[in-house]
């Protein structure tokens, strides 16, 4: 092997480890400004809770003029509604945790909360095309701006969950009730659960949570060991919806 | 081969010089025809957008009902006749995108002056960056505030709704949203 050669694979490999020392700093920095301060999640103890009563629905759907629509004549599988729109809705441990329910259980038909798990790698997020829905940096909630989407459906494509509900109509056509401190929506948005951020800005607890009378919700940060969630994770088994997705969801489902 | 004075005579004979265009006697006759579309054209079109209330000139200047029991806004009365549009654009970017619901700003008297207090500080009040609580508080009926600008102005359709309270509830009932 001659001098220059030899010269030319040395600075190249210099190169090369000095590219990747550089990317990894760069990845560190950008990785440290992205992590969020709060890291917020909701914790239901199916021990507790069974499914069975409509308290923190009915409380999350008035409390932000959710327009339930029920199509008597659909017949498919999940919430009986096909234009439906939903925040929060009872499936079952079969539909919420096939993959991790087995048929012996007897579990499968029982009835489960579910909702938006505002994940930390949301898939939603990711396709919008117009930045209408987003991740906060501050607390991790995964919020719509309704001024802003042009209901184009992609995040309720791209959510695994089934998490998002699309205006078809006007819902102030089906709503009995309007409470004025929270908006409507407009035909032509996707909707979903927001994890009560209007509330949260007020110091108040998302209103499913205050609603269960059972106490069968904590909610909290998790990245605070002594918050509710944090507490209610502790020395229990506890599972989330589809993890092997990788979506690494924020609702947590004690056994 | 051919020479160019060969080419030179084939161009002549291709495109004579003293070839005569037929002159018509008609287009000078179509005159008066022509004059008469473009003043049809024209009425129709001014009839058009008259009819559309655009020419705001030609109608009564519009009536806002103020509120009766609250004097002093937000911003001084100037800024908000041009800005309103650009401060409510603000407001619902920080709420929505930042989180950052609540603002403090100086009092005004009924013209819009900054209050001071006696040891000539300014006064200043927290608000909230709301339509609903702290836009129509005041402002509660926005059929005969906000429509009355806008219909003028052609923002709205007479009939029309402002698309803001399609999704924001107008808390008076008396509103009829
Ligand atoms: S559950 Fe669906 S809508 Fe909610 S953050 Fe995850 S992917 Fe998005
Ligand atoms: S429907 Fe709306 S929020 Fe969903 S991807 Fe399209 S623009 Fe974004």
């Amino acid at each position: 092997m001659d001098r220059g050669k030899r010269n030319f694979l040395k600075i190249a490999g210099l190169t090369g480890v000095g590219a990747y020392v550089g990317l990894k700093g760069v990845q560190a920095i950008g990785n440290k400004g992205t992590k969020a301060k709060k890291k917020l999640a909701l914790v239901i103890d199916t021990r507790k809770c069974k499914g069975d009563c409509p308290d923190c629905i009915t409380a999350c759907h008035r409390e932000h003029n959710v327009a339930e629509r029920h199509n008597p004549n659909f017949k498919g599988p999940g919430p009986k509604a096909a234009q439906g729109i939903k925040w929060i809705w009872v499936s079952t441990f079969a539909g919420a945790f096939h993959e991790q329910i087995h048929e012996r259980t007897g579990k499968r038909k029982e009835p489960v909360v579910v909702l938006c798990n505002h994940c930390d790698d949301p898939p939603c997020t990711r396709v919008c095309p117009t930045g209408a829905t987003w991740k906060r940096k501050e607390d991790g909630i995964v919020t719509i701006d309704m001024h802003r989407c042009i209901g184009c459906r992609f995040c309720m494509a791209a959510c695994p969950y089934g998490s998002r509900s699309f205006n078809f109509s006007d819902p102030r056509r089906s709503l009995k009730a309007v409470k004025p401190g929270f908006p409507t929506r407009t035909t032509g948005v996707v909707e979903k659960c927001n994890f009560c951020v209007e509330r949260l800005g007020e110091g108040l607890l998302p209103a499913c949570v205050t609603a269960c009378t059972k106490k069968a919700m904590h909610f909290g940060d998790l990245n605070d060991k002594n918050s509710p969630a944090s507490k209610a994770l502790m020395g229990v088994h506890s599972i989330t919806r589809k993890p092997i997705l990788g979506t690494g969801p924020e609702v947590y489902y004690v056994l | 081969m051919a020479d160019d004075k060969d080419i030179e005579k084939k161009e002549e004979e291709w495109a004579p010089t003293d070839y005569k265009y037929p002159q018509t006697e008609d287009a000078r006759s179509d005159m008066p025809l022509i004059v008469l579309g473009l003043l049809v054209f024209v009425a129709l079109m001014l009839g058009a957008t008259m009819a559309n209330r655009g020419l705001g000139t030609f109608r009564k200047k519009p009536v806002l009902e103020l509120p009766k029991n609250e004097k002093s806004c937000v911003r001084s009365v100037e800024f908000m006749r041009e800005n309103h549009m650009k401060l409510l654009n603000d407001w619902r970017d920080q709420v929505v995108r930042d989180g950052v619901r609540k603002e403090k700003i100086p009092r005004r008297d009924a013209k819009g002056k900054i209050l001071k207090d006696a040891g000539g500080k300014t006064v200043y009040q927290t608000i909230e960056r709301s339509l609903t609580k702290t836009c129509l508080r005041c402002h509660d009926n926005p059929k005969t505030f906000c429509d009355s600008c806008h219909l003028y102005a052609g923002v709205i359709r007479p009939g029309g709704n402002i698309v803001c309270f399609d999704c924001h509830i107008v808390p008076n009932p008396k509103a009829g949203r």
